[in-house]
C-alpha cells in the first residue's frame, strides 16, 4: 500500500474523521485551520497537560508510568501517533485518560472520543502494557467515563485508520454532513460552507441555516493623512504625524491596513500585522491600488494548484457566469434607482445578460460586456436626482473615463472600484486564492485579474450604489473635488467621505438569493470567493454569482 | 462569543512583572485608572488574554480581577467624573 503523506495519523485526527470525514480531510490533507472560541479554549485547558512530552516507560515500570502527563506514543504498524494526556496505573496495567473540554453524552462517550481513546489504548498495548479500560474526562461536567478495552479494540482502530487513509487519498474532500447539528459549532464552518455546498449540490431541500460564522470583530484601518507614520507598540497600532499622535487602536482590531499616498508603515508594524494574517495594501494618493503585502502564504496549496489549472485551461464557464451576473446586477440597479424612463435600456441589458450566458468565446464575452457597459453608463445619470446634475453634467456628455477621471462622477466611480478591488484582494488572500490568476480578466500590467473577476458582480451592487447614494444624499459636493488640468481628483476630505459611505455599504446586510439568509456585503464577498474556490477544486460544478432581484 | 466589555483591575507586587502586565493590558484594552483597564473581548480574545496573563503573574503574590460588564452595545453604563477617559471603541477607522 503506498502511503502518500506522513506515515502516522494522529489519534486526534481519527477523532475528527469519526466526527466528520470532511473536517478530517480539510485539516489533515489540506492543512487548513481556523480557530474559534471552542478550539482556543480547548488549547487553554490542555496547557498544563502539554507542558512537556515524556517518553513511554517500559511495561515493568508501571508505577513510574502512572500519573505521567503528556506521553507521546507511536506505532509504525498501526500507522498512528497519539499524545496521551494522562496515564493512571490500575493493578498491573495502565489506563489512558483523555481530557475533553466539553460534556459527555447521556451514556458512555461520544463515538469520536471513543476511537481516540481506543487508539491510545491500542498504542499502549503495542508497547507491551496491559490495558483493560480507558477513561475520558469531560471537563465541563467534571465527569469521568470509562470505556472497556477488549480484544477487538485494536481491530476496531485498524478499520478506522484504513477508512481514514482511504478518504485522505481521494482527490477531493468528502462532502459535508447534511443538516447536521455539529456544523454550527465547528471551527471550519466558514471554510467548509456545509449548507451552502449542500444547497448548490441539491443534497437537501431544507433552506441553508445561517451558520456562516460571526463576522470578525476586526475592521479595516484606512490611513489617508499625508505625512502620517503607522507604527506598532505594545500591541497597539499608532498613527503619528510629526510629533503628534493622530490615532491609535488595538492591533487585534485591525483586519486590514490600507494606506494612501505619502504614508509610512514601520517594519515592526508590518511584522506585527502579518503575524496576525492581516494584509497591508498601498494606494497612490489618487486611489490606485499600487500593491500589497501579506505574511505567509496560505497553506491551502491544493487550491492554488487547481487555480493555476483553471486559469490556464480557460475557466470560460466561470467567466460567462460572472459577466452575466454583472450585467443582471447593472440592470437591476438601473431599474430600481431610475428617476426617468429606462425601459429600453433595461430590456437591452436583459438580452445581453442572457447572451452572455451562452457566449461562444472570450472575444464574444468581452464584446457583450462592453456593449452592456456602454448602455449602462449612458443611462447612469437617470439614477441621479436633479440636484446632482451639476456634478454629473460632464459625465452625461463624456461617459465613463478612466485614468484620469475627467469629472466628479468618474472620480467617484474609479475610487470606489479601487476600494472594492482592495477588498477582494484581501479576501483572496484570506481564502487562499492567488489574486493574479483570473478566469476572465487576463493578467496584464500587473493587474490582480482574479480580484477583478470577483468584483464584477459587485460593481453595481456595492460600488455604483455607494456613488449614487453619495451624490443623491448630498454627501459629496463640489468642495470634495479638485481639478488639475483636465483631471478631477477627490480631496482628502472627499476621499474620507467616500470611504465612510463605502464601509457603511459593506456593513449593510442583504438576503443572499441562493441561500436565503441575511449576511453583510462584507461577508458576501467572502462567501462568493469561497464558492469560486470550491468550483476551482472541483467541489461545485458551476460558479453562481450573487445576483439580486 | 460576541465581544463583551470587561473591567480588569490588577495588583502586581513585582515591578518587572508589573511592566509586562501593563504591556499585555495595553494590547487588549484602554486604561481607565492606574491599574484598571476596560477591555472589549470576544471569547477567543479572552482566552488569549488569560493565557498571556497566566504566563506572567505569580498567583501567590499578584491579583488580577475581571468583571463582566455585559455584551457590547448593551453593557453597563459608564459615567466619568473628572478628567476624560478614552473608552474602548471598534469599527472601521478612517484617518
Amino acid at each position: 500500500m503506498s502511503v502518500d503523506g506522513p506515515n502516522l495519523i494522529p489519534a486526534r485526527m481519527l477523532n475528527e474523521y469519526v466526527y466528520c470525514p470532511r473536517l478530517f480531510y480539510l485539516e489533515w490533507v489540506d492543512a487548513r485551520w481556523a480557530d474559534n472560541d471552542d478550539t482556543a479554549e480547548g488549547s487553554y485547558r490542555h496547557r498544563t497537560v502539554d507542558k512537556q512530552e515524556s517518553a513511554v516507560p517500559a511495561p515493568e515500570d508501571v508505577e513510574l508510568m502512572s500519573r505521567r502527563t503528556s506521553v507521546r506514543l507511536t506505532s509504525e504498524r498501526l500507522g498512528v501517533v497519539a499524545v496521551v494526556d494522562w496515564v493512571e496505573s490500575d493493578g498491573g496495567g495502565v489506563v489512558p485518560v483523555d481530557l475533553k473540554k466539553g460534556s459527555p453524552p447521556a451514556d458512555g462517550v461520544w463515538p469520536a472520543d471513543r476511537i481516540q481513546s481506543l487508539t491510545q489504548a491500542a498504542l499502549l498495548i503495542e508497547s507491551g502494557h496491559q490495558v483493560d479500560s480507558a477513561v475520558v474526562y469531560y471537563a465541563a461536567t467534571h465527569q469521568r467515563r470509562t470505556i472497556a478495552v477488549t480484544q477487538d479494540a485494536v481491530a476496531e482502530v485498524e478499520a478506522v485508520v484504513a477508512s481514514a487513509r482511504s478518504a485522505a487519498s481521494e482527490a477531493r474532500p468528502p462532502l459535508p454532513l447534511v443538516d447536521s447539528p455539529k456544523c454550527p459549532r465547528c471551527s471550519l464552518v466558514g471554510l467548509c460552507l456545509p449548507d451552502e455546498t449542500n444547497a448548490l449540490l441539491n443534497r437537501t431541500q431544507a433552506t441553508p441555516r445561517r451558520i456562516v460564522p460571526r463576522d470578525p470583530d476586526s475592521r479595516p484601518l484606512y490611513v489617508t493623512e499625508q505625512g502620517a507614520y503607522v507604527g506598532v507598540r505594545s500591541g497597539r497600532v499608532t498613527v503619528t504625524k510629526g510629533k503628534d499622535k493622530i490615532a491609535e487602536c488595538r492591533a487585534i482590531d485591525v483586519s486590514q491596513l490600507a494606506v494612501f499616498g505619502r504614508v509610512q508603515v514601520s517594519t515592526q508594524a508590518l511584522a506585527d500585522l502579518w503575524s496576525r494574517g492581516v494584509p497591508v495594501l498601498w494606494f497612490s494618493y489618487g486611489g490606485w491600488l499600487n500593491g500589497w503585502a501579506q505574511g505567509e502564504m496560505s497553506r491551502y496549496v491544493e487550491l492554488r494548484r487547481r487555480q493555476v489549472i483553471t486559469h490556464s485551461q480557460g475557466g470560460f464557464d466561470i467567466a460567462r457566469a460572472i459577466v452575466e451576473g454583472k450585467i443582471r446586477n447593472s440592470r437591476t440597479l438601473l431599474r430600481r434607482n431610475r428617476r426617468s424612463d429606462v425601459t429600453s435600456a433595461v430590456e437591452s441589458l436583459g438580452r445581453l445578460a442572457t447572451q452572455a450566458r451562452s457566449a461562444r468565446s472570450s472575444a464574444d464575452l468581452l464584446g457583450l460586456e462592453g456593449a452592456a457597459a456602454r448602455i449602462y453608463f449612458e443611462h447612469f445619470p437617470a439614477m441621479l436626482g436633479p440636484a446632482r446634475y451639476a456634478l454629473a453634467n460632464d459625465f452625461q456628455v463624456d461617459g465613463r473615463q478612466r485614468r484620469p477621471a475627467t469629472d466628479p462622477v468618474n472620480a467617484l466611480l474609479s475610487f470606489t472600484y479601487g476600494l472594492l478591488t482592495k477588498d477582494l484582494v484581501a479576501t483572496c488572500i484570506g481564502v487562499g486564492l492567488d489574486p493574479y490568476l483570473g478566469v476572465y480578466h487576463r493578467p496584464r500590467y500587473g493587474r490582480p485579474a482574479l480580484a477583478l473577476d470577483l468584483i464584477e458582480e459587485f460593481r453595481p451592487l456595492v460600488a455604483d450604489s455607494v456613488v449614487i447614494g453619495l451624490l443623491n444624499n448630498g454627501e459629496v459636493s463640489e468642495t470634495d473635488f479638485v481639478r488639475r488640468g483636465s483631471a478631477v481628483w477627490l480631496t482628502a476630505e472627499g476621499r474620507r467621505n467616500v470611504i465612510r459611505a463605502y464601509e457603511r455599504r459593506l456593513e449593510t446586510t442583504v438576503r443572499h438569493p441562493l441561500f436565503g439568509y441575511q449576511a453583510s456585503y462584507r461577508r458576501v464577498l467572502d462567501i462568493q470567493a469561497r464558492l469560486m474556490a470550491a468550483v476551482m477544486v472541483g467541489e461545485l460544478d458551476t460558479y453562481t454569482p450573487m445576483v439580486t432581484r | 462569543m460576541a465581544r463583551r466589555r470587561f473591567l480588569i483591575a490588577y495588583d502586581i507586587s513585582d515591578p518587572r512583572r508589573l511592566r509586562r502586565v501593563i504591556k499585555i493590558m495595553e494590547a487588549y484594552g484602554e486604561r481607565l485608572q492606574y491599574s484598571v483597564f476596560l477591555c472589549d473581548l470576544s471569547g477567543r480574545e479572552l482566552v488569549d488574554w488569560q493565557q498571556e496573563i497566566q504566563e506572567v503573574i505569580r498567583p501567590d503574590q499578584d491579583s488580577v480581577v475581571r468583571i463582566d460588564l455585559g455584551p457590547l452595545g448593551a453593557s453597563a453604563p459608564i459615567t466619568v467624573v473628572g478628567t476624560p477617559r478614552t473608552l474602548p471603541s471598534s469599527g472601521t477607522v478612517i484617518i
